[in-house]
C-alpha cells in the first residue's frame, strides 16, 4: 500500500488563463499531525480564485482532523464565494464523507 | 519481526516492545509503550502496516483511519490532563485477532459521538466539532465490532481485525 507514515504531500496546480481556478492535490496520511502542511499548501490559494479543487483520491488516512481542515477550507470560500470540488474516490473516503454528511457540503464529485 | 512477541519498532527511544505482549504469553503480538505526544502516530501505524497483512488497501485504509482518531484521542487525554505516562498499542494474533489502545485519562464512552451522524448540521457548521466524539464516531464507522472499556482511571478501545486483516 502506498501508506508511507512520512505525511502527506501537496502540490498545487494554478489553471485558467486568469489563475482562477487552484488544484490541490494530496496524497499520504492526511491526518492531525498533516493538517498544519496542509493549511501551508493553502497559502498559495488567493481570494479571486473562483474554483477550488481538492483531490484527497490518494490519501490512504482521512482522520477527523483532516475532514476538519477540508471544513474550514469550505468556510473560507464560502466569505469569497468560491466552488468547492472535492475528488475522494476510495470507498473508505466515500464512506466517512456519506456517514458525516460533509460529501454535499464540501463539493463531493460524482 | 524478530519474533512472534515483538514486531520490533521503527524508533526503540518510543516502543518498548520487550515485554510480553498479552494474556496468554504464547499468542504472537506486540505491545507498544508509547510517549503521550504526535510522533506516536507514525510510530504506531508503521508497526501496524510491518505486522497485518489487510486484505487489501481500503481495509488497511479504514483499520488505520479508525485507529489514528483513537490514539489522538487517547494522546490528547494525556496531554489535556498532564499525564506523562505511556499510552499502550497492544496487538494479539490468535484467536481472536485484534489491537487495543490503552490511555490512563479520565474516560469516556461510545455515546460521545452521539448526534454527530444523526445530525450533519452540527457538523458543518461547527469549526472546531467535539474532537473526541467526532473521532469515536469515524472509528465506529470504519472498524465493526469496536469495543470501549472506559472507566474513571482510563480507557481501552479495543479494534477486532476479524475482516480486515491478519499477521503477516
Amino acid at each position: 500500500m502506498s501508506g508511507s507514515d512520512h505525511g502527506i504531500v501537496v502540490t498545487t496546480d494554478v489553471g485558467g488563463d486568469d489563475g482562477s481556478s487552484v488544484e490541490f492535490t494530496v496524497s499520504g496520511d492526511f491526518d492531525a499531525t498533516q493538517v498544519e502542511r496542509f493549511e501551508q499548501a493553502l497559502e498559495a490559494l488567493h481570494d479571486d480564485a473562483a474554483v477550488v479543487v481538492v483531490d484527497i483520491g490518494d490519501c490512504t488516512i482521512l482522520d477527523s482532523a483532516a475532514l476538519g481542515a477540508l471544513v474550514s477550507l469550505r468556510h473560507r470560500l464560502d466569505v469569497t464565494g468560491a466552488e468547492l470540488e472535492l475528488r475522494a474516490e476510495k470507498p473508505f473516503q466515500r464512506l466517512i464523507l456519506a456517514n458525516t454528511g460533509l460529501g454535499d457540503y464540501l463539493g463531493l464529485a460524482v | 519481526m524478530k519474533n512472534d512477541q515483538d514486531a520490533g519498532a521503527p524508533d526503540t527511544s518510543h516502543t518498548d516492545t520487550s515485554d510480553a505482549v498479552t494474556s496468554d504469553a504464547k499468542t504472537p503480538g506486540f505491545r507498544l509503550l508509547l510517549p503521550p505526544d504526535s510522533t506516536s502516530i507514525a510510530v504506531a501505524r508503521s508497526v501496524i502496516r510491518r505486522t497485518v497483512r489487510f486484505r487489501n488497501d481500503d481495509s488497511e485504509s479504514r483499520f488505520l483511519t479508525g485507529f489514528t482518531d483513537l490514539l489522538i484521542n487517547a494522546i490528547e487525554e494525556h496531554q489535556r490532563r498532564g499525564i506523562d505516562e505511556p499510552i499502550v498499542v497492544a496487538a494479539e494474533f490468535g484467536q481472536a485477532s485484534l489491537v487495543s489502545i490503552t490511555d490512563v485519562g479520565g474516560g469516556y464512552t461510545a455515546s460521545d459521538a452521539d448526534g454527530l451522524f444523526g445530525n450533519p448540521a452540527r457538523v458543518v457548521h461547527t469549526d472546531r466539532m467535539p474532537e473526541r466524539g467526532r473521532g469515536v464516531a469515524i472509528a465506529t464507522l470504519l472498524v465493526p465490532g469496536l469495543t470501549i472499556d472506559s472507566s474513571d482511571s482510563g480507557t481501552t478501545v479495543t479494534l477486532p481485525l476479524e475482516g480486515s486483516g491478519v499477521l503477516r
